[in-house]
């Protein structure tokens, strides 16, 4: 047998070269309780939507060509951004790192065979398609509320809003099972000497994340559930008429999505963690402090949902003390942006693209955060609440955040995943159009909203016009970026050149062994040394 | 709103103040954009690896206390300094302009509906003198909404069953546009209006010569509904006590409530209190009044909030003359207003026009131009004429029989609207027919 003690030297692989993508048949894929092809089941499906919502996404900006009444209806458009909204924030944005990379990942960067629950996890993915299924069934009415549901327009309209909540209920279920399943596996199937400040940041984060997924979904179901007794049995939770108070939808909304915006954003920043350190050939800079911080914003993000309500007339007290809490969460996320800065310093630096993805994110979400600033301010936000400039900052932090994380993580681990090396050319040209289209999409809209245009307006004064035409047309090179990116992992899937077991070089546990790698993962359960950030020295 | 960013005077106190706070955000937030953009793109091209080069030995250097602390604590004042600012201006914002003339601002599927202290109202149009601040009284009908205007920097939701106050400081002459800025629905983005600021001297002139068609003050109103509602048999206006608080003398006072907290009885707390009596009852007071729910319409609950205003001796500015439209102001000086005359002022009061034209163009409805009588396809293939009966269903419950290719949307009537005024908008749609 051979010596499996980890001590960060390149172990000689010889694993099989289809790893634990042998089986064959649907029926393996359906009944599957392997983690890794679990996480490749939500990533296909998370991806799907994410074409999706980006069509309908790019429809949005065709209508905004113009200030009146064209191309759509304004009721098809209402329906638009409705869907675009939810179907990118639940369908994609919040399962696609979780449940997809963290599903395939987690066992591996901690050196387990499978998750502690394989059944439930199988369960959480069939729970996110019946989810899927209800809410495409909803189409029939389509939703008009906007993804955000505030009552009494969603407890009024004659649109579907019962069915499609029912929808996210049964996908927050999923998403409540996936975060324990995670919460469980990391106390308890880490690798013998893997210390929890051994672990990879990127295990940092996902745990901070499954807390929030455990904690605050539920509040999001609950909330669901009493909107459809209201739609269906009239009972008076929200509506004032009947003794109601549509507000405290909004507290119930906003408890829940708040926090969910640190579900997006913080697993994206456990990759850029680890993808800095691997292309710079250098340690990560101040661990602990990333590692911590990840769980501070975690903490923080229960505090601060009423910073979405600044103008509903709640009371100045309120309104201060949420203020005061909201930039709290700067300081973590601020931490850590400055650690990865200090990593690159004195590196030795390759951009491939995992690496251009890791510093887009930087780059962008520099500006999301920055953005905040004026949004966390009482006198500034009250101007520009509802209006584009909130449009611009989420997807800011979204697209340029989280896509943009979720993009570095799927270049530098497909070779994983898959066994096959993308295209570097057709990513570099990928990803220098999203660059620049997303860019042109998103920042006019700073600019648009600072000048007063209100969000989820199908129709906007005409002055807009000029700057509106210009988000579109960036819209258009986003998206062709976005479609090359696409071709470039369906060529691969096909026709790549095979990956061996460590492309990158990379220290963390997945890449010691094969890609893709074999059913359990391990031949024999690694021991660990050391932390996986080893890369002073000498580089080869 | 072209002029709104050009320099010189602004257009209202606050804009001058959040536009200041928005430059020192930027600043601040520059330096530490180029700070960390400029480093990310230094360290980059610094240190990477040349093609072909031997590469870097890279020291391990894994952590410094020192500037650690540092870039936790430099934020840590930044966002400090951003946050008191931005509350300073708040405060400002937030802080009751003493004298402010009351208007009561209500957002309806999807109008703008402004009720002056004289008791008059105007749709879509806010006329105000420059030089005086108005505070405006905001609530809604039915969703939310929410009363933006990008000049003045300002915006407060509209929310049903609540009263949300805003202070206005309109300094420069102008018109502004008053935009909903909270998703309401199909014509959403159509819900605008105007904020008409005039010259005191020309805002004087306009008054005067509306001042004949005045009717009876909010107040006077207020008087009335106190009367007719049986609030005087449990509130003395003054003297010795009856079971409630005496009403004179009571606006405006901070009051004790029986749980030991304090609450000022302000215009959110009276409507409370007539609406949930026992939410917070005053100290020494028997928790035992009913509550008006459902006979007190908020609009009434309005008149009797400038009543009782009017008995605290918090004295009613003169009252304003507010605009009308023609309509209304014939209908109320022509003796016998003609049926249709009448549907036609239901027709932009009630928000109809927002999604039917009258000009046969299509908005989110169908236009009101030829509609009577006409034959129309309905979403489930059937056909159906556009008759009395259809018209009278429609208004009702909408969604029983929708035309095709139209949205879905229409809001309900019943109940909302009297067996009177619905024939007088039938009336109106008959004028219509070509």
């Amino acid at each position: 047998m051979r010596d499996t003690t980890w001590n960060g030297e390149q172990p000689q692989n010889g694993d099989a070269p289809r790893g634990y993508l042998e089986a064959k048949g649907i029926w393996a894929w359906v009944y599957t309780l392997d983690h890794k092809r679990i996480g490749v089941l939500y990533l296909y499906t998370t991806l799907f939507f994410f074409l999706v919502g980006g069509l309908f996404g790019l429809l949005i900006r065709i209508k905004l060509l113009f200030p009146g009444q064209h191309i759509f209806t304004n009721q098809t458009y209402n329906v638009l951004f409705t869907m675009h909204g939810a179907l990118m924030i639940f369908l994609f944005v919040i399962p696609a790192i979780p449940s997809g990379l963290g599903n395939f990942f987690i066992p591996l960067h901690i050196g387990a065979r499978d998750v502690a629950f394989p059944r439930l996890n199988l369960l959480s993915y069939w729970v996110f398609v019946a989810g899927i299924l209800v809410i495409l069934f909803s189409l029939v009415r389509p939703m008009d509320t906007g993804w955000t549901f505030y009552t009494p327009y969603s407890a009024q309209t004659a649109a579907d809003v019962t069915t499609l909540s029912f929808g996210i209920f049964l996908i927050g279920m999923s998403s409540i099972l996936t975060g324990l399943n995670f919460l469980v596996t990391i106390h308890k199937l880490r690798a013998p000497g893997m210390t929890w400040h051994r672990m990879p940041l990127f295990i940092w984060s996902m745990y901070a994340t499954s807390i929030i997924q455990v904690l605050a979904t539920p509040v999001v179901g609950i909330t669901f559930l009493l909107l459809a007794m209201e739609r269906v049995l009239g009972v008076g939770f929200f509506d004032p008429a009947k003794g109601g108070d549509p507000i405290l939808f909004q507290h119930f909304f906003w408890f829940y999505s708040h926090p969910v915006v640190y579900v997006m954003i913080l697993p994206a920043m456990g990759i850029i963690s680890e993808v800095i350190p691997v292309f710079s050939r250098k340690p990560i800079f101040g661990y602990r402090a990333i590692a911590y911080s990840s769980v501070a914003i975690a903490a923080f993000g229960f505090f601060v949902w009423g910073h979405h309500m600044f103008v509903t007339g709640m009371s100045a007290t309120a309104a201060i003390i949420f203020s005061l809490l909201t930039y709290s969460v700067a300081i973590p996320t601020a931490i850590k942006v400055f650690n990865w800065l200090a990593t690159m310093y004195r590196g030795s630096i390759t951009f491939e693209s995992p690496m251009l993805y890791a510093l887009t994110f930087i780059f962008l979400f520099v500006v999301g955060g920055l953005t905040g600033m004026y949004l966390g301010a009482l006198g500034a936000d009250i101007h520009v609440h509802d209006t584009y400039f909130i449009v611009a900052h989420f997807h800011y932090t979204m697209v340029g955040g989280t896509v943009m994380g979720l993009l570095a993580a799927v270049h530098y681990w497909f070779p994983k995943m898959t066994g096959r090396m993308l295209s570097e050319t057709m990513a570099r040209r990928a990803w220098l159009l999203m660059f620049i289209g997303f860019n042109v999409t998103f920042f006019t809209q700073f600019i648009l909203g600072f000048e007063g245009m209100p969000r989820r307006y199908a129709e906007y004064p005409a002055q807009y016009q000029t700057l509106n035409i210009v988000s579109t047309v960036g819209s258009w090179v986003l998206a062709t970026g976005v479609l090359i990116m696409f071709a470039n992992f369906v060529r691969t899937l096909f026709r790549g050149a095979p990956a061996p077991p460590n492309p990158w070089k990379a220290r963390s546990l997945e890449w010691q062994t094969g890609s893709p790698p074999p059913t359990e993962n391990f031949e024999e359960i690694p021991t660990v040394t050391d932390w996986p950030y080893g890369y002073a020295g000498r580089q080869t | 709103m072209a002029n709104a960013y050009a320099l010189g005077e602004a257009a209202s106190r606050t804009t001058g103040q959040v536009d200041t706070l928005f430059l020192f955000i930027t600043v601040v937030s520059l330096f530490f954009f180029l700070l960390v953009e400029g480093l990310l793109i230094y360290f980059a091209i610094k240190y990477r690896r040349r093609k072909g080069a031997e590469a870097a030995e890279t020291p391990d250097i894994r952590g410094n206390l020192f500037l650690e602390t540092v870039w936790t604590l430099i934020p840590t004042i930044v966002v400090a300094s951003f946050f008191y600012y931005g509350y300073l201006v708040f405060r400002d914002i937030r802080t009751p302009s003493p004298g402010a003339t009351d208007i009561h601002a209500v957002g309806r599927q999807w109008l703008f509906e402004f009720r002056y202290p004289d008791g008059r109202t105007s749709i879509n149009e806010l006329r105000v003198p420059a030089g005086s601040p108005v505070k405006l009284i905001l609530s809604s009908d039915d969703v939310i909404h929410s009363f933006y205007v990008p000049d003045y920097r300002l915006k407060e939701d509209m929310v049903p069953g609540q009263y949300n106050t805003l202070y206005l400081h309109p300094d420069r002459e102008g018109t502004y546009p008053i935009l909903c800025a909270e998703y309401c629905g199909v014509a959403h983005s159509t819900m605008r209006a105007e904020l008409i600021v005039m010259e005191p001297g020309a805002y004087a002139a306009w008054r005067e010569k509306k001042e004949a068609s005045a009717g009876q003050s909010l107040a006077e109103q207020g008087k009335a509904l106190a009367e007719k509602s049986g609030c005087l048999g449990c509130h003395a206006l003054e003297g010795k006590e009856k079971i409630g608080p005496n009403f004179g003398q009571g606006f405006g006072r901070k009051v004790l409530l029986a749980d030991g907290t304090s609450v000022t009885a302000d215009e959110e707390y009276i409507r409370e209190s007539i609406y949930d009596p026992g939410a917070k009852v005053v100290k020494g007071y028997p928790a035992v009044m009913p509550t008006f729910k459902g006979s007190l319409s908020p609009d009434e609950v309005g008149a009797i909030i400038a009543y009782l205003k009017s008995l605290s001796g918090e004295k009613e500015r003169e009252p304003e003359k507010e605009g009308e439209k023609a309509v209304e102001k014939e209908a109320r000086e022509g003796k016998e207003a003609p049926s249709a005359h009448k549907g036609k002022e239901l027709a932009e009061t009630l928000g109809c026009l927002a999604c039917h034209s009258i000009d046969g163009s299509v908005r989110a409805g169908p236009s009101f131009q030829g509609l009577f009588g006409r034959q129309v396809e309905l979403e489930g293939g059937e056909k159906a004429t556009a008759d009395e009966a259809y018209l009278r269903e429609s208004i009702n419950l909408p969604r029983a029989k929708v035309v095709k290719g139209y949205p879905n949307v229409m809001p309900e009537f019943k109940g909302k609207i009297s067996e009177e005024d619905l024939s007088a908008l039938i009336a109106y749609l008959k004028t219509l027919k070509q």
